[in-house]
């Protein structure tokens, strides 16, 4: 049932790593997590929520680990390249450095709202229940990211 | 005018957003999540059974070690434990020397450890007595065993202490091992024997 939820899981984790060789350690590292917890788990009706609160728990443990590293799969961001057309993988690539820049320079709050919107595809309802608050709140809180977002691209962009 | 190129922006950042999960995704598909994730669990399950088999055997080690050390402990406690011992020993030590220098006998042995038994002790100064004693060129004076009425040493303490040792059979083991041992045993032991008995009794 767990696994039925895996793409979601790595989506989420795709915001929060650098490249989809490491979301997908991150997936890894929040499916075994799950699994020692299971037991914790009452009610299958909520196991989605559930899920994706381990994933947001280990993504943000993860980041507060990665800032002291700079770990890079070589040969998984190798194979991801290959299959992107070398003519407009040099644009794209500065421009989702750009915003993977951004969006890792949010603040907590902010960038954990954005990432579960955007890269997990989830409604306001749903984000409220992950994060246990609100609905207002995470529209409120969205907002405010989209902002910080974009003045953080056009700092860059201009500077 | 802000307002439109904010949107745009915004669009712009959905549409790559949205790219690099397609892109993303592909890949994850590719790579076969499950299997990997079924072999990653073998290995964290096999790692923690060989953890927790360590950490066993370990904590058994410990606990065995520490029962032993308290087992030995409760041993060592509950033994006979004299008081004093280096005063008696001391007291007894100068006394008979005293008596033993009127042959010019060697010094009394020092006491190898602090902690070594009385019974011992006294067993040891008596036996060393009666060898000097068996050993002797010239025979015993009946005087020189005889009860000091004058010493250091409170005279009724020490009859006390060598009588209780008697009782116990430490002194007579050691007194009859040494006339054993003695060469000239058959022509000193009976007196000697009785000499050392009234010593003691005296």
């Amino acid at each position: 049932m767990l696994l039925s939820y895996q793409e979601l899981v790595f989506r989420l984790c795709l915001g929060f790593a650098r490249d989809p060789a490491e979301a997908e350690d991150l997936s890894q590292e929040v499916y075994l997590k799950a699994l020692k917890k299971i037991k914790t788990l009452k009610d299958p009706a909520v196991a989605k929520e559930w899920l994706l609160r381990i994933t947001r728990n280990t993504c943000l443990d993860y980041q507060k680990k990665s800032r002291s590293r700079c770990r890079l799969s070589l040969e998984s961001q190798a194979d991801f390249k290959e299959r992107m057309n070398p003519e407009t993988l040099l644009e794209k690539k500065e421009l989702r450095q750009i915003l993977k820049g951004a969006i890792s320079r949010l603040p907590r709050r902010q960038k954990e709202i954005l990432i579960l919107r955007e890269y997990g595809d989830l409604s306001y309802e749903e984000i409220a229940s992950v994060l246990q608050i609100k609905k207002g709140t995470v529209m409120s809180r969205l907002n405010r990211a989209r902002q910080s977002l974009l003045r953080l691209i056009q700092e860059k962009k201009n500077g | 005018m802000a307002e439109k190129t904010s949107d745009e922006t915004l669009a712009q950042i959905k549409k790559l957003i949205e790219e690099e999960k397609k892109e993303a995704l592909d890949f994850f598909r590719r790579s076969n999540f499950t299997s990997q994730l079924r072999t990653r669990l073998k290995e964290e399950k096999s790692y923690s059974s060989s953890f927790i088999y360590w950490q066993k055997k370990r904590a058994l080690l410990i606990s065995t070690a520490l029962v032993l050390i308290i087992v030995a402990l409760i041993i060592w406690l509950s033994l006979p434990r004299p008081k004093g011992v280096e005063t008696e020993w001391a007291a007894l030590k100068d006394f008979l020397e005293q008596r033993l220098s009127l042959s010019n006998s060697p010094p009394l042995p020092e006491p190898t450890s602090s902690s070594e038994p009385k019974i011992s002790s006294l067993s040891q100064v008596i036996a060393t007595t009666l060898n000097l004693a068996l050993t002797q060129s010239c025979p015993l004076q009946e005087e020189a065993f005889s009860w000091p009425s004058k010493k250091k040493v409170k005279s009724s303490e020490l009859e006390k202490k060598i009588i209780q040792l008697f009782r116990e059979g430490a002194i007579e083991k050691f007194l009859l091992n040494c006339l054993k041992e003695s060469k000239e045993v058959s022509d000193a032991s009976p007196d000697a024997f009785f000499r050392i008995c009234w010593f003691v009794f005296a």
